[in-house]
């Protein structure tokens, strides 16, 4: 069960991570909290790997980042979705839907 | 050092090359941490979340494309390292065989070519014999030592031997991280039960490019990404190892060795 899930993981997580940054900007250390507070045990990432990810999607263009600088505080990367983000997203979120609709139908019992 | 640092300073050193990106990437997770501070959270806590220090370098890797070295570039690293191994075994035998001689005999060609033949006869200068014995003992083991332990304590410490360099190759992990002490000696192990190192043919027939060794250490041999490939460090490399084989042969055909000393 460990496996499926850390292959589903794998193979999910540059959408959810879009997801998460279509509603709203974010920086690193906000967008880890949001993911655990919204994916809960399921979800569950190393923290550390999710920067890579992050790196990956901003070199294909999908996500920027930029500095913010508060009076106090830590200085901040926050990253935010761009035009081909947002399409990407769309694609991979219809490409997720008719592979989960699919499974389903597999599950259903078989007319005679 | 803080636990946040030996674990930041941890990541970078799994990270090969790449120091910008690397640099970046060590800021964001230092960010992080003062996010998790600001939040109230240890910074214990957040490395058990972070992870791995390995895994989290090795998931950076994978964004990083590399190059495989063939067959004939690492070969010539291979050699270039052979000759500068033998360089400094000759270099050691010469201080503690000819120093002596030279200053008992004189310096001179004819102490060096005294030498050269009680060497190849095994007959040492007499009263000198006690002093030399365990010299020569000495420097046996020295240089059984650097022979065995030049690759894999080089590669270890900085990814990469002397040859590898002027050839701009390093040792990874199959994950691309930097190796360890183990992976340096387990891909060695070749060397050390072979006289040939027949696993280098894998070499060429391998997905990964790998040599027999490289498999069972899990290691692979990539260009290093910045380095720029020239033909002075080729011509180097081939000019490095091919003296001891010209002097050699030389020897052999003249079967003169005032040969050596005139070269």
């Amino acid at each position: 069960m460990d496996e499926l899930r850390s292959e589903l993981k794998r193979g999910t997580i540059e959408m959810i991570l879009l997801i998460l940054l279509n509603s709203k900007e974010m920086y690193g250390y906000q967008l880890v909290s949001e993911l655990e507070k919204r994916g809960g045990a399921l979800f569950q990432v190393k923290e550390g790997t999710l920067y890579p990810v992050l790196y990956r999607l901003e070199d294909k263009g999908f996500i920027e980042s930029y500095r913010d600088i508060p009076e106090r505080g830590v200085p901040r990367k926050y990253y935010k979705l761009t035009k081909s983000g947002i399409g990407y997203l769309q694609e991979l979120l219809s490409e997720w839907r008719s592979f989960v609709n699919v499974i389903e139908s597999f599950t259903e019992p078989k007319e005679r | 050092m803080t636990m946040r640092d030996s674990y930041l300073a941890d990541v970078a050193k799994h990270i090969t090359a790449h120091r910008e990106q690397k640099e970046q990437f060590i800021n964001d997770l230092r960010a992080h941490f003062e996010e998790g501070q600001a939040a109230g959270d240890s910074d214990m806590a957040v490395i058990d979340r972070l992870g791995q220090a390995e895994d989290v370098a090795a998931e950076f890797m994978t964004n990083i494309q590399i190059k495989l070295a063939g067959f004939w570039e690492r070969t010539l690293a291979f050699l270039v390292d052979m000759a500068l191994c033998i360089y400094t075994m000759v270099f050691m035998y010469g201080i503690v065989l000819g120093v002596p001689y030279m200053i008992f005999g004189g310096f001179s060609s004819e102490s060096l070519l005294k030498l050269a033949e009680d060497v190849f006869t095994l007959k040492m200068l007499g009263s000198l014999t006690i002093i030399l014995i365990p010299m020569l003992i000495l420097v046996v083991l020295g240089t059984g030592a650097l022979f065995l332990l030049y690759f894999p304590i080089l590669e270890a410490q900085f990814g990469q031997t002397l040859g590898k360099r002027l050839l701009g190759l390093r040792v990874l992990k199959e994950r691309k991280t930097a190796i360890g002490m183990k992976e340096a000696f387990l891909r060695r192990l070749s060397y050390y039960v072979e006289i040939l190192a027949l696993d280098a043919l894998f070499i060429p027939f391998t997905d990964k490019k790998q040599r027999a060794f490289d498999i069972v250490a899990k290691t692979i041999v990539v260009r290093d990404p910045g380095y720029r490939r020239n033909a002075v460090a080729i011509l180097l490399a081939i000019v490095l190892f091919t003296i001891p084989f010209f002097a050699l042969l030389a020897l052999i055909l003249t079967n003169d060795p005032h040969i050596i000393i005139r070269l």
